[in-house]
Formats: C-alpha cells, structure tokens, sequence
C-alpha cells in the first residue's frame, strides 16, 4: 500500500498546528517535533492518515494522551534531573510567566491554547482533550486560577 | 497568559513537516516488523503448545490401545475478576498524619505537581523521600519530626528492610546501615529492573555484608507479610498512545502459581486509561491495589482492592483519591503491622489515611477516654498500627507517657478478640493491665500498679523475657 503521497500532504497541511499544540502541551525537556513525530508514528503504525474521518484531530488527541503520559513518567526522572544540575533548570531558561504555565498539566495547556489562542470552541477542544464540554471548561477555569494564584505569590 | 501561550507554542527547533513524516514513517515501520516478529514468535509458541501431547492431552491412545485420560495442564490457573470503580470517598477514611509542607526543618518540601517520590512506614517511623530538599526525613506515629538524613542524588524510592534502609534509583543502590549516618553504595544480587520493581525491594531484600561492601539481595517478585513470593503485572499490552492498562495482574508463586487479574471497570464497561495503580502487602499476608482515576465524566474514582493469597478478591473499599489535591498525586500505598495506609499530597502537606475501625468506629474515642482517664501526661493515637481488630489484633492503639512510664492502650472488638489478643502475645516484655475489652501495656510493674490503680482491671506481670 502507497501512503506516501496521500500523507504527505495531508502532513503539510496541518504540520503548523500540530508542532504549535506539541510546543504548548510538551513537556520542556521534550521537543515539540519529537513529540508530533510520535504521535505520526503511532498512527501511521496501524493505519494511512487517509483513512481517519478527521486526521487533524486524530493526531492532536493522540498528542496529547502522549504529553500527559510523557508528564507522569518524566515526574520521577525530572527531579532526578533537578538533583544533578540545581541550577540550570530547563524551565529557568524562559521567563515566569511561560514557567508557571508550563507548571499546569498538558491537559489544561492544551484546553486554554486552543480556546485562548486558536479561537476554538470548548467543545471543540473538549473532543481534543476526550471529556465533556462542561469539564473542558472546568479545566480552563482551574488552569486560569492556578496561574492567576502564581502571579499574586510571585508580586508578593 | 496568550502571549505566554503564544511564546510556548512558538518554542524548540523547526524540522519542518517533510522530515519530520519521513522519521515517522521510519519509526512505524520498524515497529510493525517488530510486532510482526512477536506476533510471528508467539504463533510458532502457540502451535507448539497446541500441538504437544504433553500440553494439549485432550485423551490419547497409548501403547496398549488403552484410552486414558490427560495429565493435569501445567499452565497456573486466572481468576479474572471484573472491579467496578466507586466514586471517590473520604467516607471509611480518616487522616492519621499530615506533614505539612514548608521551609522548615521539620517539613517536607514543596512539590506542587508531584510532592514527595516515594514514603515508607516502617515498624515505629514514617519515613519520606524528601528529595526537594535532598535528605530522607522521619516522622513519629504522631507526626513529630525526628530527624533527617542527606540523601545521594538520584534517589528515587525508599525501602525499609531488617538492618537499614534501602533507597534507590536507576541503576544504583545506597543503603544506609541502622545506626549509620553514611550512606553506603550497594551491590545488588539478582534481576535488577526499574520496571518491575524488583530492584527496589520493598518486602524482599536481604541485606547483607560482603568484604565490607553491602549487598542487597533482589528476589523476583516480592513478599507477602507471611513469606509467600508474589508479583504483580501491570503493563500488559496497554493500546499506543495508552499509559496505563485497565488491567492488574497478582502472580502468585508459591506454593502452587496462580493469578489473579484484576479489569477495572466504570459502569460495566473497561475502565478509562487515566486509570493509576499502587500496591503493597499489608500485614495479614494479603495483597492490596490501590485504583484511581477519573472516569469519562471526570468524575474521580478511586478503590483499594484486597487480593487473598487464594487468589479471592475481598469487598472493594472506596477510597480517598489523590487527584484534586494535586494532578498527579503522589499516590503513595504502603502497610505498617497491619492495614494499607494511603499516602495523598494534600494541599498544604503529605496526608497520611487510614481505614477507619470496621468493626466500631467509637474505638479510637474510647481508647483516648481511657487515655485521659489513666491521667497521662501526653498521649496519641498509634498512627501505624493496625486497626481493623481482624484476627484479634487491637481496633485502636494509644500511645501514652505518665512521668517516665512509657504505656500502649489497646482496644479490642470483644472478650474473644481480648483472649486471643492475651493467648497471641507471649513476645511482650514487660508487664500489662487487663481490663474490659482493653489492654494497657507497659514497660514498669509500676507503671502497670498506677494504671490499675487509675482504670481498674488485672495486673499481669511478664514472665516471659
């Protein structure tokens, strides 16, 4: 079976909007283009982009489930990191306000960019992230009110 | 917040969509040659099994044209038992312990996201893997700090085994021998795995001193409280993309190997992927898995699930769940003598739960009644201790001091669960006070006269030690 052409440029299309939710939803320590590769290579395992009803929300589901997977495992090995080098933290490298944004789960990043930023509907996002409309606004309005706390202890 | 947003999602190096499907293809090729290989490896098993007579005896003619009847199937029986997840409750809960987090020496330190990596209770200390501060901090059964200890780096689990403690992480192993303040790298005898956990040695270690260099011997799979050898599966096949498999296996080795499995469920159907699992034996050689998660309507579930070594899976107990405090937990499962205790990073410090008493709730008051009675100068509640007042064990333990005169207040479901506490306990030094469904133990006859004196009941001398 050829896919090549087909997802060629189906990949081109919505490259720009995936590599932009990877860079938002990714870890630090994980390049963006990493992780929208394996969400492609995760598809593309089982099935031609094609063949999905709608690839551009396929990948940014898998997406996703990818960050927030990659989150918890990375919680252990991070502090491990942290031990080793205490002061050139990866997060010290951007201002704080990108640092405490980054300290919200990817699932609230990712609900907050593509409503705050991309202009989405929540329930359009909420179909991204596999929860309701009404959770999906939870997690803005949670995501919304850590970062809101941040700021306060930080002006303090 | 959006120029933040904004600046994240313009952030890392651009490969540009080409290379970046091009490594992708690579990447899903080489695993479906991969899976293809396993697949392929597993049917040629599948039809060798299938086809062996040894195996696959179905009945057989043999030599002398007698029809018999097959052998016992070596495979090690399932139990599958399908777990609906209860929504999350603090309800038949009750927080023993809170160490709050802080600047201070005594607490632990702040990790919004993930507190502290991992915790242990052993016999009298709870002990926490602080590594926000780089030491392992202990805690008495009421909360008071009692001391810390540097930790190396690369720390990442925290063990307590008879003659130290271990911790580890990666590839490495420090033990810190008892009344040790340096810590020690250690040999490790046996698989040595950050995935199965063997490593860590939480019920299985055996340390040892060879040339003056520590060695802790790491079993395959882990111990029940009585000794049995268990192991517990987790990742079995989880869908790409997929963290965590709605499933959980108890492999039980010894004596004869059996499995439990165990599918989580919400509303009959297979359990979320968000779905998190911890596990520890408790005290009474049982197997307990705490569960938890948030289901499709992100409501949070969350089950501790107790697993005999018969393989029956008991009642399952809603439980406290982590998220809500914190995203990720910690979420912790670890036993003292007796029943699980839950770890949760609450909000303002590291929770410690506990069941409350099954059998009578009022036993923990009654037992602080008896406390106030006997005029103690400071008492608490034996946070560790077991309290389920199974098998005659106390329903709820005080720890009392009057002068110098150190005492425990036990309590007890009833004269039977009282007598088999008396009949069980002939270690104790010491000497006791019986009473009406209590016991005073103490470690004076003159402690044990002013209690009599106070509370009534039988004074017992020890003559046992």
């Amino acid at each position: 079976m050829d896919r090549g052409p087909d997802d060629a440029a189906l990949v081109q299309t919505f490259y720009e909007g995936w590599r932009r939710l990877a860079a938002v939803i990714a870890p630090l320590e994980v390049e963006p283009d990493d992780l929208v590769q394996e969400a492609l290579a995760r598809t593309l395992q089982k099935r031609s982009l094609f063949e999905l009803d709608d690839p551009d929300r396929y990948i940014r589901v898998v997406m996703v489930r990818l960050a927030a997977n990659e989150r918890r495992h990375l919680g252990v090995t991070r502090r491990w990191r942290q031990q080793q080098r205490d002061t050139s933290s990866v997060r010290d490298a951007y201002p704080s306000d990108v640092a405490d944004l980054c300290r919200l789960s990817p699932k609230v990043r990712a609900v907050l960019f593509l409503v705050e930023v991309e202009g989405w509907q929540f329930a359009e996002a909420a179909a991204v992230l596999g929860c309701s409309e009404e959770a999906a606004r939870a997690r803005a309005a949670r995501g919304r009110h850590e970062l809101r706390r941040a700021l306060i202890v930080e002006e303090r | 917040m959006r120029d933040a947003l904004e600046q994240l999602a313009q952030r890392g190096d651009r490969r540009g969509a080409d290379v970046v499907r091009e490594a992708a293809l690579g990447r899903a090729s080489r695993r479906r040659i991969q899976r293809r290989a396993a697949v392929t490896v597993l049917a040629v098993l599948a039809v060798a099994v299938l086809t062996s007579p040894l195996w696959w005896p179905a009945r057989h003619q043999s030599s002398t044209g007698v029809v018999t009847t097959p052998p016992d199937i070596a495979a090690p029986p399932v139990r599958s038992v399908d777990i609906e997840m209860p929504l999350a409750t603090t309800d038949g809960w009750r927080p023993v312990l809170t160490i709050p987090y802080g600047p201070g020496n005594e607490q632990l330190g702040v990790d919004r996201e993930f507190g502290p990596p991992s915790a242990k209770l052993s016999a009298d200390s709870f002990i926490v893997l602080d590594t926000n501060k780089g030491r392992l901090a202990y805690y008495g059964d009421d909360g008071a700090f009692t001391g810390a200890t540097p930790l190396p780096g690369g720390a990442q689990f925290v063990s307590a085994v008879d003659g130290g403690i271990v911790i580890s992480g990666g590839p490495s192993t420090w033990v810190l021998p008892s009344g040790s303040s340096q810590w020690l790298a250690a040999a490790t005898v046996g698989p040595h795995s950050d995935q199965t956990r063997v490593y860590c040695c939480d019920d299985t270690s055996a340390l040892s001193i060879q040339n003056g260099r520590p060695v802790v011997a790491a079993a395959q799979g882990e111990l029940t409280s009585d000794g049995r050898r268990f192991h517990v599966h987790r990742d079995a096949g989880p869908p790409p993309g997929e963290h965590v498999s709605p499933m959980l296996e108890v492999r039980f080795l010894d004596p004869q190997p059996h499995t439990t499995r165990l599918n989580f469920r919400v509303d009959g159907a297979s359990a979320p992927v968000d779905f998190v699992t911890d596990y520890a034996a408790d005290g009474y050689g049982n197997i307990d898995v705490f569960v938890y998660g948030t289901d499709a309507q992100d409501q949070l579930r969350a089950a501790l699930v107790t697993i005999t070594q018969t393989g029956e899976v008991l009642p399952v107990t809603a439980a406290p769940s982590p998220f809500g405090a914190t995203e990720t937990g910690p979420y912790h499962l670890t036993t003292g003598a007796g029943d699980a205790r839950l770890v949760i990073g609450g909000a303002s410090g590291l929770e410690v739960w506990a069941p409350s008493p099954l059998t009578d709730p009022a036993a923990v008051p009654r037992a602080m009644d008896l406390a106030t009675a006997a005029r103690c100068d400071t008492f608490h509640e034996q946070a560790f201790t077991a309290d389920s007042g199974a098998d005659g064990s106390p329903q709820a333990i005080v720890a009392c001091r009057i002068g110098e005169a150190r005492m425990a207040i036990e309590v007890y479901a009833d004269t039977t669960a009282l007598e088999a506490a008396i009949a069980a306990d002939p270690r104790r030094c010491g000497t006791r006070v019986i009473g009406d469904r209590w016991i005073v133990h103490t470690n004076t006859l003159e402690a044990s006269t002013l209690v009599a004196q106070r509370l009534g009941g039988q004074v017992e001398p020890a003559d046992n030690c």
